[in-house]
């Protein structure tokens, strides 16, 4: 039974990451490049930032492919945005990444959280007489790790590799669940990088192996840190020290903070801030800083034990970086005897 | 804020039916592009204003978060258990297709007219015919800004002919004849197919070459 229906085909967003606005500043020339099957005879059609636009050119008999590219304008950066194939019998298909971290320019997430792939098949059949590439799509993962402290920015995602593969033949939802990231890496707090989801159709007598949709999740590293200026159960007579705090790859959305508290370390206590170690991170890219904290005292004013802890407060809910544990003893007690001549 | 520079998806709408044996698309075959914008999700600073902020301090149970080791861990069982490779056996070719469509560079891809501070980009099989006395304006300038096909061609229509073409023509099954692409090439100025004004790229069997010399082109 024929089964007319207006599909909305969703696509890749890829290139996001490299196009936001902290990482360029320039204008950026867009335009849908449609490529005729089998020829591969390219079409540039203008378009506007947003809208729509209606493609005169047939793609029948043979399918097209469609390109958006964005290309910055001052240094030619090209930036194929999203592609997918069209043609009669092939499938519809849709890949979206979803993370724990609501930022919507990209799905990204760190490296030791879990992400979900959801994967939306139409137009697959199951005539067994129909060609194979109406029959299945083939579903491939691939993994790129970002070098030193690389953003993503430069990176030659044809490089990327493939880790696994496998096909899908019937029509609908399909969810993968995946705890954490396969990036390569051998410091696996460390690791960054992306991977990428891609449903290709396969050969058809017009057109090779071709993308349908594909998505990419960008994953970043945890936190690092180094606290000096104290050490654990130090006794604090007089001034409390200066600290210094060294913040590297804080979560691109993040608030990081020391607190003190008195008592002994007990995970979830909600302490003092200290003043001037409040570091607010709300970008694209992990953040280093470097902190100089002078003003304990303001809040550590009684004797006994206190608790410090450097807190990060991500998407994934508040974690303890670190913690330590120092005595203060300020109070001056004065052993003298009174006595009285007569 | 809605940041308008960033196009996010090619969103095509299109009347199909996924039944088997294939139907025909649309009457004229066209599709509807849809282009979106999205919003720069990047909010106000500040704790309260940001979206990790908003998990309060010290609300919910803290954490202290996981190590290299137990990540390593994690990381073997799920390695074991990829989802990917459940979904159903490899399918097509044994060969990665992704490096096709990946790490691309349009411009390497394309052709280049420049001229004074402006580029545009367009099919390198669009390009029909350049003269050698215009040569000095394809390829890429230093300083000069790349705008669209046609904010360049309203500024260089005197050295830059386009020619109107049908789908027949730019696959070759109504080719230019010998007199039309000779006409074309003695117009002096560079020709560029076009395709309701964007630039096409036409096979090279429907654009006959040159049976004479250009002036001053010797045959030896």
């Amino acid at each position: 039974m024929k089964r007319p229906m207006k599909r909305l085909l969703s696509l890749l967003t890829i290139p996001l990451l490299l196009l936001s606005p902290e990482s360029h500043g320039g204008d950026y020339v867009q335009f849908v490049r449609q490529v005729q099957m089998p020829d591969e005879l390219e079409w540039d059609m203008s378009v506007e930032k947003a809208g729509n636009a209606l493609s005169p050119l047939a793609i029948n008999p043979n399918g097209a492919r469609f390109e958006l590219w964005a290309v910055d304008s001052e240094t030619l950066a090209s930036f194929l945005l999203d592609t997918t194939y069209v043609n009669s019998y092939i499938p519809v298909a849709e890949v979206n990444i979803s993370t724990e971290d609501p930022y919507e320019i990209i799905p990204r997430t760190r490296v030791d959280r879990p992400f979900t792939v959801e994967i939306t098949l139409n137009g697959l059949v199951s005539d067994p007489d129909a060609p194979e590439a109406a029959q299945m799509v083939k579903l491939l993962r691939h993994v790129q790790a970002y070098q030193g402290k690389g953003t993503g920015k430069n990176v030659n995602r044809g490089n990327a590799t493939l880790i696994s593969e496998g096909s899908l033949s019937e029509n609908g939802d399909h969810s993968l669940e995946y705890p954490l990231t396969s990036i390569p890496g051998g410091d696996r707090e460390k690791v960054r990088g992306e991977e990428r989801f891609s449903v290709f159709s396969l050969t058809d007598e017009n057109a090779p192996e071709s993308i349908l949709d594909s998505d990419t999740v960008q994953i970043w590293p945890m936190a690092g840190f180094n606290v000096e200026g104290i050490s654990p159960n130090q006794l604090v007579e007089g001034p409390s020290p200066h600290l210094t705090v060294e913040l590297s790859d804080l979560y691109p959305d993040s608030w990081t903070y020391l607190q003190v508290y008195q008592g002994s370390p007990s995970l979830g206590t909600n302490g003092i801030l200290v003043p001037g170690s409040s570091v607010l991170v709300d970008g694209t890219i992990p953040h280093d800083e470097r902190l100089t904290v002078k003003d304990l005292d303001s809040v550590v004013r009684k004797d006994g034990s206190w608790t410090l802890e450097l807190v990060t407060v991500t998407p994934f809910g508040a974690e303890r970086l670190w913690h330590t544990t120092f005595q203060v003893k300020r109070s001056v007690r004065v052993n003298s005897a009174i006595t009285t001549v007569q | 804020m809605v940041s308008s520079r960033l196009i996010t998806s090619l969103q095509i709408l299109s009347n199909r039916s996924f039944s088997f044996p294939p139907p025909l698309f649309l009457a004229n075959g066209a599709l509807l592009i849809s282009l979106f914008a999205v919003s720069n999700a990047a909010g106000d600073p500040g704790p309260e204003g940001s979206s990790a902020a908003g998990a309060a301090r010290g609300a919910s149970a803290m954490t202290e978060p996981a190590k290299g080791e137990a990540l390593a861990n994690r990381l073997r069982i799920a390695n074991q258990n990829d989802p990917v490779r459940k979904v159903g056996p490899r399918a097509g070719e044994a060969k990665d297709p992704a490096p096709r469509f990946t790490g691309r560079d349009l411009i390497k891809e394309s052709a280049v007219l420049s001229r004074g501070s402006l580029m545009a980009l367009l099919p390198k099989r669009a390009l029909l015919h350049l003269p050698d006395s215009l040569k000095d304006s394809t390829g890429v300038k230093k300083g000069s800004t790349l705008v669209s096909w046609q904010e360049f061609l309203k500024s260089n229509r005197s050295w830059i002919r386009t020619v109107e073409v049908s789908r027949e023509r730019a696959t070759g099954k109504k080719p230019f004849s010998v007199e039309e692409a000779e006409a074309l090439r003695s117009s002096g100025r560079v020709v560029v197919a076009t395709f309701q004004g964007g630039p096409i790229a036409v096979l090279p069997s429907s654009f006959p070459e040159s049976v004479s010399p250009e002036p001053g082109k010797g045959t030896n």
